[in-house]
């Protein structure tokens, strides 16, 4: 019960959102719908099916190499290869076009050198600067799979004299999809929900249409049916990504097998690969802003980067505390109560809504609130709302890996508790969380990296006078001062490394 | 002939992909050992879990030492059952060691009493000086034994294994048998065991039943017999 | 249950953090700023040395500070809103988000042309819609008139930023005012046709593009032109060397100046404060602060431009009433999707 309103109470923004056909008037629905919407739909969709290509053709064999394969600098890897999940998308986007977009340094020195301009700022380029940030979503679940779990149907494969290649595609893969699924799905939503990066890249998708109906046209009713478009389609997603993981069932025999020792030329491969991914996707992107800022482009460091950090480790830290407290609650209703909870569903949605539209729905609740003047206190603009704003926007983050390894967990586990005299309860604390904690701690990380890098919902729920380091990167950014904004951006990202260091460590100690 | 402990009348059960079961009655005694014999998808482990509460039956009775657990009004959770179960599998918690996974049904005592009765029972299987370690470091038939004190040390009416000799090989397996037989004996537990192993009956020296596409076949049935010795 | 009770008292811990938004009289002023220069910080830390009022800022986009303050409502602790067209300062106006302030120090600074008649709002600053040109290869001569660009001779020629970007809507809405939507969206195909690319960045992108040679003339701010003229970043040096600037007309009126401006929230509790914060910044002080630090032209007469904005030299600016930019701005913005500017 007390969940159950706990999960509606995340869900209130989200409603907001889908109840708009029904409560908000859109004067120019059939503008946007003849006008914008073919255009933005068949971008977002060519959008989502290019980034995913690419970031499953860079993901998923990286993940193999390092689950199953001992080479030098493989530990170095293993972590590096996590880096990009620090990069804001749009701080990628902006040192990418800075690079290579068509007034690039790159670009024009080439274009000087050997008349040939390289040009990314389109929708192919900014599918590989997408995938190249947000790749780690589905190598990390990847190489969980390939190096557990496996190891006897793969021994048993090897045995019946099947090659590394053949191994890997008829045996590996398929016993892989539906942790190569759950992370797909996030990135999925992190393209869908993107805007810095898209709009600056110039690219029509349902999240810059939001915008331009909300903006340009006064019609935040045209806006938000945007918004439930989008739902839809990750209603979708999560419907694929549903079935995807039927009729597969993970072998819960978690015996890690010994890599195999590659030596030589291909060892120089494995070696090679890893470090042209790694310089594309983080070495570039930081090696620019560290040039900005070492040369002293970036001019002095700005007054107030210290406290706005302080400010970013507080709400980070927060958000991840407040989020698995609430993932764990649904968690155990998921094990251990009613099934499908509709109003737990819901409030997984939010990962997929861009910041601001959340943010419209998190206002008029917390307005509706406010305006009958009932608290000593405005919630609006409190630290404790936008902590709200963040629970309902990260919440899928930090609940999608505690529920994919609970369906790891045998059930006879909670029967035996249960006939041994625990209560739900009890087998729940006692038996599936100590179970979780790895991932508790994975989940509790992925959170807190996010929080770090948003923008939107900080942007416009904040208190006064109350910057992060993504608001005073985005300072610069905006008025297209980018090389000013390569100091906080480049602490973004340093804030955003310890956790990823922290989830490295996380992720070796346990046996996946 | 001791007292009936265990009694079910007309149970059927079908959902999901569990084996059927259709219109079973069965009583058991005080003390006395029930091997359950049958093919896999015969519906015995489906049995298992209708008497401990893990599903719930769509008809029939199921009454435990003249109370019922099991009709068309009451149905007791599990917890509450005083029925113990080692599972296919053994289900031990891998993340507790040998004490806290045989301790873990005693929460309610307090240490000092949890900690004698844990060593009492695990001397009782002869792991005496191994609760220290964690699931994973005992050899198989020792956390058969572990799993075994861990059901009996709440010291349940009837004790229900589902398949426990078929993760042994063959002289394990037949070691772990005289030891569960030797327990259950000292214990003086009903035990219902399931196996798809008609050998085991004649081991653990109880009654046998047959069970097929969810039902009990009559007893000392020549045929099932037959059949249930030639199954690998 | 325990657990969701303790978290209900975390959350009660948390929520009971929030700012102390005491009314007390006019110590301080909160602004609610779509503004984000260097120059703005600069400003309202001379306004406290001044008064010894503290300035309180949040920063955001013009249309979520304004679903902000509707849901505030009355308990809205925002004194004065500001932002960068006179269009969105019309709009939170009819929607009831600001009050009317009579000063006379206000009206005697600022032209009646680039404030509201009532008061509900003031223009700070104004910037000009113009064209940066590759002065090897185009006669500014032949720019004189926004219509100029759409001739066949400019097809792959033009630079321009997405549509999205509230400057083009605002040049649009003020041809609709003069011209009607038929002749602006003509307007707006034959820029699309002889758009050089499909445009992608900001204002800044489009001026480096001409520098570059990717097309020969690029529509631009006038700030954004002043700023990469005064620039030391050496990628900018490139552009300033080969930019020349020419501000088009909109046939038969003037040049198309939008205006940066602010006004008092209707619910502000410190009206007062924030009264004084507006005639502050249109002084004579922060007005050349205005145009030395962001090269935003100053409302108030007199003031000395910085030599990278003076050597535009002088235009005509169109006699348009900013209202109309508001009431023509989603006018402009459907023709321009339906030109499929992107």
């Amino acid at each position: 019960m007390a969940i159950t309103v706990l999960a509606v109470l995340l869900a209130a923004p989200m409603l907001v959102v889908i109840t708009a056909p029904w409560h908000a008037a859109a004067p120019e629905w059939g503008h946007v719908a003849r006008t914008l919407l073919p255009g933005h739909l068949c971008e977002t969709l060519l959008l989502l099916f290019s980034v995913l290509s690419v970031a499953l053709a860079i993901a998923v064999p990286t993940a193999w190499i390092l689950a199953r394969y001992d080479f030098p600098l493989r530990s170095v890897f293993r972590w590096a290869l996590i880096m990009p999940l620090a990069l804001p998308t749009y701080i990628s986007a902006f040192t990418y076009a800075a690079l290579l977009g068509p007034t690039g340094s790159i670009s024009i020195w080439m274009a000087d050198q050997w008349g040939l301009r390289p040009d990314v700022v389109n929708l192919p380029g900014l599918s590989v600067v997408l995938a190249l940030v947000l790749f780690p979503y589905i190598y990390l679940p990847a190489r969980a799979a390939f190096a557990a779990g496996l190891s006897t149907q793969l021994e048993a494969a090897r045995l019946l004299g099947a090659g590394g290649v053949l191994r890997f595609r008829r045996v590996a893969l398929p016993l892989a999809r539906p942790a190569i699924a759950g992370g797909a799905l996030l990135l999925c939503m992190e393209t869908l929900n993107d805007y810095g990066a898209v709009k600056y890249f110039g690219i029509r998708t349902l999240t810059t249409g939001i915008f331009r109906s909300w903006g340009a046209l006064y019609d935040l009713g045209s806006a938000l049916r945007l918004g439930l478009l989008l739902l839809g389609l990750v209603a979708l997603l999560l419907w694929i990504e549903r079935r995807s993981r039927q009729g597969v069932r993970q072998d819960t025999d978690q015996v890690a097998s010994q890599r195999v020792r590659l030596r030589g030329g291909r060892a120089v491969v494995a070696i090679g690969w890893c470090s042209l991914l790694w310089l594309l996707a983080a070495g570039l992107p930081l090696g620019k802003l560290l040039v900005d800022v070492i040369s002293g482009a970036g001019g002095p460091l700005m007054p107030g980067v210290s406290k706005a950090m302080g400010n970013t480790l507080l709400v980070a830290g927060l958000t991840a505390l407040v989020t698995m407290a609430v993932a764990i609650l649904f968690t155990f209703r998921e094990r251990h109560g009613r099934r499908s909870d509709l109003a737990i569903r819901l409030a997984n949605l939010g990962y997929a809504i861009p910041g601001a539209v959340i943010a419209i729905g998190v206002m008029a609740l917390a307005g509706a609130i406010d305006r009958q003047e009932w608290l000593g206190f405005a919630l609006i603009g409190s630290i404790g709302v936008l902590t709200y704003a963040f629970v309902v926007r990260f919440l899928a983050v930090g609940s999608q890996p505690l529920l994919g390894n609970l369906r790891q967990q045998r059930p006879s586990l909670d029967e035996a508790a249960r006939l041994l005299g625990a209560s739900p309860l009890r087998t729940f604390i006692r038996v599936n969380l100590p179970l979780l904690r790895p991932a508790l701690l994975a989940a509790a990380t992925l959170v807190a990296i996010d929080v770090i890098k948003e923008l939107p919902l900080t942007l416009i729920l904040r208190p006064f006078n109350f910057h992060t380091l993504s608001t005073l990167t985005y300072e610069m950014a905006s008025i297209e001062q980018l090389r000013e904004a390569s100091w906080p951006a480049l602490l973004i990202v340093l804030c955003g490394l310890l956790p990823v260091l922290l989830l490295e460590k996380v992720l070796a100690r346990s046996p996946r | 002939m001791s007292q009936t402990i265990l009694g079910i009348r007309d149970l059927h059960f079908a959902h999901g992909d569990l084996g059927v079961v259709r219109g079973v009655d069965l009583d058991l005694a005080e003390g006395e050992t029930l091997i359950v014999v049958g093919p896999s998808g015969c519906g015995k482990s489906t049995l298992l879990r209708l008497i401990a509460g893990l599903e719930r039956p769509d008809r029939g009775s199921i009454q435990l030492g003249g109370a019922s657990l099991n009709d068309t009004i009451v149905f007791t959770p599990p917890e509450q059952r005083a029925v113990g179960m080692v599972f296919q599998g053994l289900a031990l918690f891998p993340h507790l060691t040998v004490a806290d996974n045989v301790g873990f049904g005693l929460h309610r005592l307090k240490r000092s009493e949890r900690t004698a009765r844990v060593q009492e029972e695990l001397r009782a299987v002869g792991l005496g000086d191994l609760g220290h370690r964690y699931p994973h470091q005992l050899s198989g038939g020792q956390q058969q034994r572990v799993a075994i004190a861990r059901s009996l040390i709440l010291r349940p009416r009837v004790l229900l294994m589902d398949e426990p000799f078929s993760d042994l090989d063959g002289e394990t397996r037949g070691k772990v048998r005289n030891e569960v037989r030797r327990i259950l004996q000292e214990h003086g537990t009903a035990a219902i065991i399931v196996s798809h192993d008609a050998e085991d009956a004649r081991h653990l020296g109880g009654r046998m039943v047959r069970m097929e596409q969810g039902r009990l076949l009559p007893e000392n049935d020549p045929i099932g017999m037959e059949s249930a010795r030639s199954q690998p | 249950m325990r657990y969701t009770f303790s978290l209900l008292c975390l959350a009660t811990t948390i929520m009971a953090c929030g700012p102390a938004t005491e009314r007390s009289v006019d110590a301080e002023v909160n602004v609610y700023t779509h503004r984000h220069y260097g120059s703005d910080k600069q400003l309202f830390a001379r306004f406290t040395e001044l008064t010894g009022i503290a300035v309180n800022v949040i920063q955001a986009g013009d249309d979520e500070l304004m679903a902000r303050l509707e849901a505030e409502g009355q308990r809205s602790p925002c004194d004065v809103f500001i932002t960068a067209d006179a269009g969105r300062l019309g709009l939170a106006m009819r929607r009831g988000l600001l009050r009317p302030t009579r000063s006379v120090v206000l009206e005697e600074n600022i032209p009646p042309s680039l404030r509201d008649p009532e008061g509900h709002w003031f223009g700070l600053t104004r910037r000009a819609r113009a064209v940066a040109y590759h002065k090897e290869k185009v006669d500014p001569a032949s720019i004189r008139n926004w219509d100029d660009l759409t001739a066949p001779e400019w097809e792959g020629r033009v630079l321009v930023r997405s549509a999205e970007n509230i400057y083009n809507q605002s040049l649009v809405a003020a041809m609709i005012a003069h011209h009607g939507t038929e002749t602006a969206e003509d307007w707006a195909r034959g820029i699309v046709r002889n758009m050089a690319r499909k445009p992608v960045g900001g204002d800044t992108d489009q001026l480096l593009a001409v520098a570059e040679g990717l097309g020969d003339v690029a529509i631009a701010n006038s700030y954004y032109i002043a700023k990469i003229m005064a620039s030391d970043d050496p990628a900018h040096q490139k552009a300033r060397a080969v930019l020349g600037v020419t501000f088009p007309v909109i046939a038969g009126y003037g040049v198309h100046v939008n205006v940066s401006g602010g006004g008092v929230a209707r619910h502000a509790p410190h009206p007062g404060a924030a009264a004084r914060l507006l005639e502050f910044l249109s002084g004579s002080e922060a007005q050349a602060i205005f145009a030395q630090g962001n090269m935003e032209y100053p409302v108030l007469d007199g003031i000395p431009l910085p030599a990278e904005l003076a050597a535009f030299g002088t235009f005509d600016p169109d006699d348009l009433g900013l209202e109309a930019l508001n009431e023509h701005n989603r006018a402009a913005a459907k023709v321009l999707n339906a030109a499929g500017w992107r």
